[in-house]
């Protein structure tokens, strides 16, 4: 684009992005992880040639935060992007001055291409789409010979208006009800906090097939299947021995409104839905029947009509002339409030990216896709998960040293016959064994 | 590759114990993968700052106890005190204001002005500090963004929202001399004059920027 339009450019946020700049702090960063694990270690200055090329097609992830005296927004960074090795640990913050302005980071390490995205900025959909442009530009400088396309074929009809619009106002006017906030306090996991709010990462893969077979023998989808594990982990490794107050374990489910709605936005366009369970009346509820509650609870709340209704609520708050009106240092601090008072109506978070491609001729380069989501004081431990070509990767983030849920996890997929291999980030071995060295 | 014989799962990495439970593990071959980093950077500006507050309270805490220990009271411990709050504030917000010039010339100014005021005030009242050194340091704060901005005109979207407050701030020693508080008129005139004329140097000079950027500071 010309250098006037972008002198000239500005954005409003989007209405899922909205409430992200008021409550990010250093306790909760509100970033996520997309990395991608390539077959050979990564060439840094093809990475950094990449990146320029791909914030040249989409000029919409070259912007800087800005805070105006009524809202939030976003216009043109004309700071060079940096591509640097990855010394932080994932999810660490993004703000105005670590990142050169920018609203993402970009790092590599080994065989590791990691995207941190401030979720201001975009949702996973619209991470995935850039890191994979970037990714395209990547090995059409490293094998100019091998591949051919330029295109990624996801996204083949839409302008650059549509990739930078909101889609929430486009269609918020479809439901006729306004969706309610469940908002009763649900458990929450507690331990021992990691040193300077570092994260521990533990990645399970499994093989998709495998998974989906074991999904379908119980009737259900994948997602609502992991939903039902992480609930009955949660339970047995932490609720049972903790079980003073009634309440329930909410796990919120991210859902992908791209898959509902008529939309090739590359904002954030995703609502969040929860399914809770009440486990205090009950003692000793078998796995079966945790499964049986989730798939019906979550049948009734993924669906069009619920989630427009999601919408309609999000959007009618941010079209109140009079909320509009109040100026930024209230809103943050109103907005604040809300925001805990949400989480705080959660235990955990599943996300789940889906099946990830990439053209047809990169895929012999690329090992596996992971997806790191970011936890806080409330939720301090979340999945990510995305499957590429045979490989589920099942990423438990964690705030806390604690990793008996984890194992609970992966213990009840182990049992059931699934073969996983397990990764981390966590290097220490333990007070009484010497740290390693870093083979970096 | 190694293996935990309790959780019957795989590890990619080369660590002893069983990420899951804690176990020691078998080695199956000896090949590791390292995705992630082993040294992790650690901050060092959140402990400069906590450093600098500390000394800041051991220095305030030496002034009180000197002050209660001898015997005749004076202005000094006040003023040494004040001094000490201002340095501290002013370092940790230079700190903390990442190479946000416009945000550090603005705190500088109205810092600056109110440091000096409290010195003034304990020291005589006879008002040379709103009489002359407000009013200049003000026309000063003006005149170094305006250079800034005629520059680099790029910079201006980053500069004119505290062009425009410092520029306000030069109208306020205008109101201090209505109440006849300042006994010297002429630099105090000159300052609010100076600020007016910056504004509307604004509109004339840069009006397409100036009007682009003040819609969307101000979008509802």
């Amino acid at each position: 684009m010309s250098r006037n339009y972008d002198e000239f450019y500005w954005e409003k946020l989007d209405n899922a992005a909205k409430i992200y700049p008021s409550v990010t702090s250093k306790k909760s960063t509100n970033v996520y992880r997309v990395s991608v694990k390539l077959v050979e270690m990564v060439e840094p200055d093809l990475l950094q040639a990449a990146l320029e090329k791909a914030l040249e097609e989409l000029p919409f992830f070259g912007v800087k935060l800005r805070k105006g005296f009524f809202w939030y927004y976003l216009e043109r960074n004309f700071a060079k992007p940096m591509v640097s090795i990855d010394h932080r640990f994932p999810c660490a913050s993004i703000d105005k001055f670590n990142a050169n302005g920018f609203l993402f980071r970009l790092t590599y390490y080994n065989k590791m291409v990691n995207f941190d995205g401030f979720h201001v900025l975009t949702d996973g959909f619209g991470a995935l789409y850039f890191i994979k442009t970037i990714l395209l530009h990547y090995f059409k400088q490293k094998y100019p010979e091998q591949i051919k396309t330029d295109v990624l074929p996801e996204i083949e009809d839409a302008s650059s208006r549509e990739f930078a619009s909101d889609s929430f106002l486009r269609h918020w006017r479809e439901s006729e009800e306004v969706g309610k906030p469940y908002r009763p306090q649900a458990y929450r996991i507690k331990g021992v906090p990691l040193f300077n709010r570092e994260i521990k990462v533990i990645h399970g893969i499994v093989s998709t097939k495998a998974l989906l077979a074991l999904a379908k023998k119980h009737n259900t989808t994948i997602t609502i299947f992991l939903t039902a594990v992480l609930m009955y982990s949660i339970y047995k490794e932490s609720f049972q021995y903790n079980m003073r107050k009634n309440r329930p374990i909410e796990i919120s489910v991210p859902v992908n409104l791209r898959a509902y709605f008529d939309s090739s936005t590359l904002r954030n366009f995703f609502a969040v839905i929860s399914t809770g369970m009440d486990f205090y009346q009950n003692r000793n509820i078998p796995f079966d029947e945790v499964l049986a509650f989730v798939k019906e609870d979550l049948k009734t709340k993924i669906n069009r009509e619920h989630l427009a209704a999601k919408i309609k609520y999000n959007v009618s708050a941010q079209q109140n002339i009079m909320l509009r009106a109040i100026p930024i240092p209230i809103k943050d601090l109103a907005l604040k409030i809300i925001y805990k008072i949400g989480e705080k109506s959660l235990t955990s978070t599943l996300t789940n990216m889906g099946r990830i491609t990439v053209p047809e001729e990169l895929e012999p380069f690329i090992d596996r896709f992971l997806i790191h989501v970011w936890v806080n004081d409330v939720q301090q431990k979340k999945i990510g998960m995305c499957s590429y070509k045979d490989q589920m990767v099942i990423s438990f983030t964690s705030g806390i040293e604690e990793t008996s849920i984890e194992y609970r996890f992966f213990k009840i997929l182990t049992d059931y016959g699934l073969g996983v291999t397990v990764s981390t980030n966590w290097q220490e071995t333990g007070a009484f064994t010497a740290k390693k060295e870093d083979k970096g | 590759m190694r293996l935990c014989n309790r959780c019957h799962v795989h590890i990619e990495n080369d660590i002893d114990l069983c990420p899951l439970c804690g176990q020691n593990t078998a080695e199956i071959d000896d090949h590791y993968e390292l995705d992630y980093p082993t040294n992790i950077s650690k901050k060092k500006f959140k402990y400069l700052i906590r450093l600098i507050i500390f000394l800041a309270i051991v220095a305030i805490a030496t002034i009180l106890t000197i002050d209660f220990v001898v015997p005749e009271h004076s202005l000094w411990a006040v003023i040494a005190m004040v001094t000490t709050l201002y340095l501290t504030i002013t370092i940790i917000f230079a700190v903390r204001s990442h190479r946000n010039l416009g945000l550090m010339i603005l705190a500088n100014v109205i810092g600056f002005s109110l440091f000096m005021i409290f010195i003034d005030s304990q020291t005589g009242t006879v008002w040379w500090s709103i009489n002359y050194l407000v009013p200049a340091v003000i026309m000063l704060g003006t005149t170094i963004i305006t250079i800034i901005i005629v520059f680099k005109p790029m910079l201006l979207r980053d500069y004119i929202i505290y062009q425009f407050i410092i520029a306000l701030l030069g109208v306020a020693p205008l109101i201090i001399w209505l109440l006849k508080i300042a006994t010297v008129d002429w630099l105090i005139i000159a300052s609010a004059v100076y600020s007016l004329l910056t504004f509307i140097g604004m509109f004339i000079f840069k009006d397409r920027r100036t009007k682009h950027e003040l819609k969307k500071r101000f979008h509802m």
